[in-house]
């Protein structure tokens, strides 16, 4: 279906550092982990990944690394575990 | 029964989803948490009760294409402006799933599906006619025999000749035929009292009839509103010709249906001495209280779940028709090659 990214950043304004938050957890991110996880198409990603472009500052980083069948299926939780999939009714 | 303890009756109608069910409609959200309000917050879509910060439920609003709202749910301005950014499509339904209207932004995505709708005629529209048809009298063969009457044998050759029609005209006649047949043993199914000489429309000559025409109505509607929730525009069909205010495509998708739900349930009210002839006026209409009756068995009727057989998990009647009109649009949209109707084998 999609590509399962990883998304980490290193961005000193608060400013900044919210509005790439803003964009991430439009695609999906889940909310109040310091590394974020999300599934999106490869449409998506390009799309994400212009928004994120246009908002960070020179100085500021973002790193995204794409996780393959192999590595989702060897992820490990400890402690509670991550929400798989979101039911959408409400 | 007040129309207020009727919305909370059909509070559960449109609850019951499964994650398995993910794969089929990650872009769709149903809100039907009653008295709540859809917000646009950050990057995500929210849901939270009236004049309450607690958030039932919170979605990316990348992903989300279309937002389906039921009964008093309010739908923010801030959404509104998002839909027009992303073409978004807001759609309005009452609690019952009768379709309202719809918020359809400037730049849409609708238009994509509508163009392969339109563009869907000759042999595509062929072929999703043919399988709609051989899935109805597949079912029909079904109900009988679940009945333990006999099905002509020639049911099952008007079964194969669907999948072969040559054209919409063979196809129609094969239909015809198969309809007559399978009307004339539904006879057989009712118990002691009641007969059913000959299908019979406007005005139903008897109160089989009348039951029968009630509840494909009914059902024309759940078919109308699946439709709309995946922005399919219910009035051109691929089989029913488009007149003017006849839900064509509604009619399309409510055949494989009839039988194997609205037959049944009719036959079950009947049998099951739910409704008698007592229940009906002197016009075959249903009195009053008895339609109250009738409108509270037919939500309980499309909430009652079953294993489906071709996904093989739980489903109510209800969601199994939206799943249809899933299938339908993957077909219309050429994202999968055939239509798949629902089909019991017994």
């Amino acid at each position: 279906m999609g590509v399962r990214l990883v998304v980490t950043y290193d961005i000193s304004k608060d400013k900044v550092r919210n509005r790439v938050f803003r964009i991430l957890e439009g695609y999906g991110a889940w909310k109040q982990y310091s590394i974020f996880e999300l599934e999106v198409t490869d449409v998506q990603r390009v799309q994400m990944e212009e928004k994120i472009r246009c908002v960070i500052e020179p100085h500021d980083r973002v790193r995204i690394y794409e996780l393959c069948a192999r590595c989702i299926g060897k992820i490990t939780d400890l402690g509670e575990r991550s929400p798989e999939s979101l039911s959408n009714v409400v | 029964m007040p129309e207020s303890d009727r919305a909370i009756e059909g509070a559960e109608a449109f609850r019951v989803v499964r994650a398995s069910e993910g794969m089929f409609d990650d872009d769709v959200i149903y809100v039907s948490a009653q008295k709540s309000r859809v917000r646009a917050e950050g990057g995500r879509i929210t849901v939270t009760p009236w004049g309450e910060k607690e958030v039932l439920a919170s979605f990316p609003m990348e992903k989300v294409r279309t937002i389906n709202v039921f009964g008093s749910v309010s739908v923010s301005s801030s959404v509104l402006t998002k839909c027009q950014e992303n073409g978004m499509a807001v759609n309005y339904f009452t609690y019952y799933g009768r379709y309202e209207g719809s918020f359809v932004p400037v730049h849409n995505t609708i238009a994509g599906v509508r163009r392969h709708q339109y563009g869907c005629t000759g042999n595509r529209a062929l072929r999703i006619a043919r399988a709609m048809i051989g899935g109805k009298i597949r079912n029909s063969r079904t109900l009988l025999s679940r009945k333990h009457v006999p099905p002509s044998a020639r049911l099952k050759e008007l079964e194969q000749s669907a999948g072969g029609a040559k054209n919409m005209g063979a196809l129609r006649s094969v239909e015809g035929e198969a309809a007559g047949i399978y009307f004339a043993s539904l006879n057989e199914c009712l118990i002691e009292g009641w007969t059913f000489e000959k299908r019979t429309r406007r005005p139903p000559e008897d109160h089989i009839n009348a039951l029968l025409s009630l509840t494909y109505s009914m059902v024309l509607n759940e078919v109308i509103s699946a439709l709309r929730q995946y922005n399919l525009d219910p009035f051109l069909g691929v089989m029913h010709t488009d007149r003017h205010g006849r839900p064509a495509l509604a009619l399309d998708l409510l055949e494989e249906f009839r039988p194997i739900f609205c037959d049944a349930f009719a036959l079950r009210l009947v049998n099951q001495r739910v409704l008698t002839h007592d229940d009906f006026k002197e016009d075959n209409h249903l009195k009053d209280a008895s339609f109250k009756k009738y409108l509270s068995q037919y939500d309980s009727y499309m909430k009652e779940e079953f294993r489906h057989p071709h996904f093989k998990y739980q489903v109510s009647r209800r969601r199994a028709i939206i799943m249809q009109a899933i299938l339908l649009r993957k077909a219309i949209t050429g994202e999968m090659k055939v239509y798949h109707p629902l089909v019991f084998m017994r």
